[in-house]
Formats: structure tokens, sequence, C-alpha cells
């Protein structure tokens, strides 16, 4: 079930042999070698013929060539070259015994497998705007562009009869990597289906030896990116995983306060302060958080946290106050539980009523998951910004 | 209750049918013509050989649309203008017959309707429209032959003109005008990607 039947002709004109692959549906058969354009269904009476044709700078098929798509065995029965607004591709007419006829678009080395539609847009698409929403089937596209196309070349068997400066109006509405298009020309309008193809599978599938490099963009191509991507996709749950702990930690972890007081401050000389306090700890090995709340720019705080009779050191440290902090934050624990002593001095007079020192245990920082968060945040964000950068790329070539 | 006990009237060899309401069908053994009479067997000729031509349905090949499998047990093969298009009966898990129309990957599944009484083949033109139905196509075409069971009688030779009718949704309507009887179908057209052949 995966072999066309070969048939062989000569060409009415020139007389030579001319391989035949597709079925009844053939309306024409161009000769390679001459340009005759023959009707099948009329013993391949003469229609027109195409003097001097210029074959395409370039083209990846030849006729007769086989290759899957999408599992199923094609082969090249023809093929037609296309000019309009300044570009120039190929359309190779396939056809397959089991599932008809479809067209392998050229443009520039990407690939596109277009196949007849039945389906009908909601709306016309001759009359719409770039970006403007049409649906089909259910699915939903967005008009890219409407041009009009001169054939330049043609060869082999084609399901309608191709001429030379034949030109076709087309409406295309993309939703990458598939397109749904409209061709118009005096007799009848055409609704096509298409999905990019990529070029290494066409490669690979066609057996083509030369290797061609692959246009940078194209309306149809899908957004890729081996490391943004695939990144941001397993950061988007960690963004609402760590959000949610985040908040539950912030809302129900806190710990209990030990010394919600303000602090007494002392004197002791000029631009000199000083105070010192006990509390206990009852849980140790938890994690202690002390805050010390003031606003006063300039000060040096020296702060200390000692065991009440061993006077062994569990925390120190200094700390310049820079404008605008109004908050030092210290995280520590203790081995044993007991009566512990905080003290401080400031190289600045505090006022009294600015400071206040609260110490919470059982604490549990969410800092981990805040990084977490930002990091699954900076992920998509990137990704966006990459997909939002390729989809202006592609939206530069659509029409107005 | 089906006819699964009925033997071929020309060399005794047993008709395994598939669908109780077959009314044609070819023996397997001696390729005889049988109609299935309500309580008779007639013989009528010997059954036309149809070429074997590459396709993706197959008799007695199952495949499967949408999640519903069907099962091709008959097939009738008409010529037209410009070559010929293959008309298999299939019976679907659920045991119903459907229709499917197959013209070089054109794929539509039918079933068949009382036929309109209005509508008049030498009227039809192209392009016209008509209670919302878009004529799509119009010809002429003759029964090439057939294989398999068939809920109707065909006849090898029997020629008819007909129309498609074209709506929004891959929506076909079909009608045969033959000599002495017209026949209607309704259909959609079917994507063959669609198509799963088993096996």
């Amino acid at each position: 079930m995966s072999e066309t039947t070969v048939r062989s002709i000569k060409c009415t004109s020139c007389s030579a042999p001319l391989m035949l692959n597709a079925g009844h549906k053939i309306k024409s058969i161009t000769c390679r070698y001459c340009g005759a354009v023959m009707n099948p269904h009329e013993d391949y009476k003469l229609l027109a013929k195409f003097l001097d044709q210029a074959p395409p700078s370039y083209s990846p098929l030849t006729l007769g060539a086989q290759g899957k798509l999408k599992n199923v065995l094609f082969t090249v029965v023809g093929m037609i070259e296309w000019t309009g607004e300044g570009e120039f591709w190929i359309d190779y007419q396939i056809f397959s015994p089991t599932h008809g006829y479809a067209w392998l678009v050229y443009e520039s080395g990407n690939w596109v497998f277009l196949r007849r539609s039945r389906d009908l847009p909601n709306k016309s698409l001759w009359n719409l705007r770039a970006k403007n929403k049409v649906k089909v089937n259910q699915q939903k596209f967005r008009f890219f562009d409407s041009y009009q196309a001169k054939i330049i070349y043609v060869i082999g068997e084609l399901t309608w009869v191709a001429r030379i400066d034949d030109t076709t109006s087309l409406a295309e509405a993309i939703d990458p990597p598939y397109q749904f298009s409209a061709e118009r020309n005096a007799n009848e309008q055409e609704y096509y289906f298409g999905e990019y193809m990529e070029a290494d599978e066409i490669e690979r599938e066609f057996d083509l030896s030369s290797a061609y490099p692959a246009a940078k963009m194209h309306r149809l191509k899908p957004y890729k990116s081996k490391f943004l991507q695939p990144l941001a996709k397993a950061a988007k749950p960690f963004v609402l995983i760590s959000l949610v702990i985040t908040l539950f930690i912030w809302l129900f972890l806190q710990g209990s306060t030990i010394k919600p007081e303000p602090v007494a401050m002392t004197k002791i000389s000029k631009g000199l302060t000083k105070s010192s306090y006990d509390f206990s700890v009852k849980h140790p090995n938890q994690l202690i958080i002390m805050t010390i709340n003031t606003h006063k720019a300039g000060a040096l705080l020296n702060a200390k946290i000692t065991h009440k009779t061993s006077h062994k050191i569990i925390v120190q440290f200094g700390q310049n106050i820079k404008k605008g902090v109004t908050q030092v934050e210290s995280n520590f624990a203790v081995a044993k539980a007991g009566v512990y002593t905080f003290s401080f001095d400031a190289k600045m007079p505090l006022p009294v009523d600015k400071i206040q020192l609260v110490i919470k245990e059982n604490y549990i920082t969410p800092s981990y998951f805040v990084l977490l968060l930002l990091f699954s945040i900076g992920m998509v964000i990137a990704a966006f910004m990459s997909r939002s950068a390729f989809e202006k790329k592609r939206w530069e070539l659509a029409g107005d | 209750m089906y006819k699964n006990n009925i033997n071929c009237p020309q060399c005794g060899g047993a008709l395994s049918l598939k669908f109780r309401h077959s009314k044609l069908c070819a023996c397997e053994y001696c390729s005889s013509v049988i109609f299935l009479e309500d309580d008779a067997v007639r013989l009528a000729g010997k059954q036309s050989v149809l070429s074997q031509e590459l396709g993706l349905i197959q008799l007695q090949q199952s495949f499967s649309y949408k999640k519903s499998a069907y099962l091709p047990v008959g097939h009738v093969r008409y010529q037209y203008e410009t070559g010929f298009w293959d008309e298999w009966w299939t019976i679907n898990n659920a045991g119903k017959g459907l229709w499917v129309s197959v013209d070089e990957g054109d794929f539509v599944f039918e079933n068949q309707v009382n036929a309109p009484e209005d509508i008049i083949f030498e009227q039809l033109q192209l392009d016209a429209s008509i209670k919302g139905w878009l004529v799509t196509e119009l010809g002429h075409a003759v029964c090439d032959g057939f294989e398999g069971e068939l809920p109707e009688l065909v006849t090898k030779g029997e020629h008819f003109d007909y129309v498609h009718f074209s709506k929004a949704g891959r929506k076909l309507f079909s009608i045969a005008f033959y000599e002495t009887r017209t026949t209607a179908f309704r259909g959609l057209w079917v994507d063959p990607f669609e198509i799963q052949v088993d096996g």
C-alpha cells in the first residue's frame, strides 16, 4: 500500500519519455524538456507550450522523488515556481495512492506541507488586517498576509492547468506551526491547511544529499529555545509552589515572640548609648530571629548575645545604619534552653522611642523559597521576553 | 438475526454474511452474485473482477476513525469522466452500516437519506446555491462492478447522473439520478490522515 504505479508516455510534442506517477485527478502534464502542456484525459492533447522556461536557481527536489510525510509515502509529481512581493518559492505537487494529492512548499530553506481543506473560515480572509482573528473548525488563526503570486516555471503532473504568468491571490492566516490559507483566481477559490515541516525531517525522508541553511525566520516557524523553553516550563509550577510556601511561612510560621519591648537606652557618654537585657529561650536548636527596628542613619551599631551565666558569645555583629535602613536582622540558634543576654551599644545617640527590639523563637525563614520564587519568575519572564522577541520578528514579515 | 446459515445456490458454499440487512453478496468460492431476498436466495450471474488498486481502505481490513472501528464488507466501483471512485460498505462497531466514498485521497462518510423530489438534474448548474447548499460537482457515472456484500442491489453497467452539493462544516449531499430511481446521501468529508488502518 505504499508504492505508486509508475507509467510512462512520450511527450506528444518532443517525444521525450515522461514518467507518470499520479492518478486520474491530474489535469495537466507539462513536459520537463520542451514545456509542452498536455491534457491526460484527451489523449495527451497539446494545451499550450511554455518555451524557454528558466528552471529555479535551486530546487532541492526533483520529479519522482519519494519520501514519507506524517508516515505516508508521497511522490513528487509536479513542480511550480512562484514569485510574489520579491520572493521566490517552489510548490511541489505530491501524490500518495492512499492519501491523494498535497503540496510540499519550499521557501528559502523552510518547508510547508499543504493540503486542501474542506473547512471554511468563520469570516472571509480577504478583508482582514494583520493579527485579526479568524476561526476554522474550532482552531483560532490570526491573519498574516495577502498578496498576489505569479507562476514562472511549471513541469510535471498537476491537478490543475497552470500557465506561465498566471496570477493567483493568496491570503494566509497562521497559528504556528499551522496555516490556513485561501487561494483565489478568476474561476474559483480553494482553502488549504498547512503545517511547517522541519528541514532536517524533509532532508532525511527525501534523502536530500545537499544540505542547505534554513532561513532564519518563516511565518510558520515554531518558537524553540533549547535552554529557556524547557527551563521556563519546569519553573512554572515552582512559581506557584514557592509563592504558596513563602506566604504560608510569612503568615503562620513566624515564631513566637520572646521580647517585644522597646529597648531602654542608657546614655553612657556624649554620642554613645548602650543597653542590655535578658530573655529566656525555651526551645534550643530552633531558629531565633532578632530584629532591631531603627532608622537613625549614621549610627554604628554593635550588638551581641551571650549566655547569661557562662557569658559565651552566641552571635555578634556590627553594622552601620545607612540612610533608608529601618531594620537590622540576625538569625541564630542556641544549643541549650536558658537565659541569654542581649547587649548593644551605638556610637551615636539613638532616640529611645525609635528603637525596638523583637526576638522570636521557632522562627522559619522563607529565604530559600523566596530565592526559588525569584528564580522561577525570572525564568518565566526571560522565556516570555525571548518568545516575544521571536514573535516580533515573525510579525515583521506580515503585511499591513 | 444474521443471515448466517445461507448457502450459495450455485456451488453450495456457505455465505458468511456480516450484515443482517445485506441484499446482495458475492460467493467467495465461485464468485456467483446472489440476491438475498426475505425468504430466498437467487442467482444473478457472475461477480465482476475489480482491479486491485492501492488504497487506504481494503475489503475485510478494519480501520478506525475518531474512536469508532469500521469493517469494510462490500465494495462498489464507479467510473466517471476522468477516472473512478470506490464506495465501501462498512459496518461499525455498533453494527450500523455506513458508506465510505473514496476518490484518490478524498474521503466522505455517507448515510443514505430520502431523496428530495423537487431537484431535477437537468436544471442544475455548477456553483448554483439551493437551500444553502452549493452545487460543486455534476457528472455521469457507470457501475464498474462490486465485491463482498451490500445493503442494496447494484448492477454492473448501470449508469446514472449525479450531483454533489457542499456546505460549510465539511458537509456533502449527493444525489444519484438513475433511470428508474433516485438515491441520496448525506455525508462528511474526512481527512485521510485521521483514519487509522488496523494491523
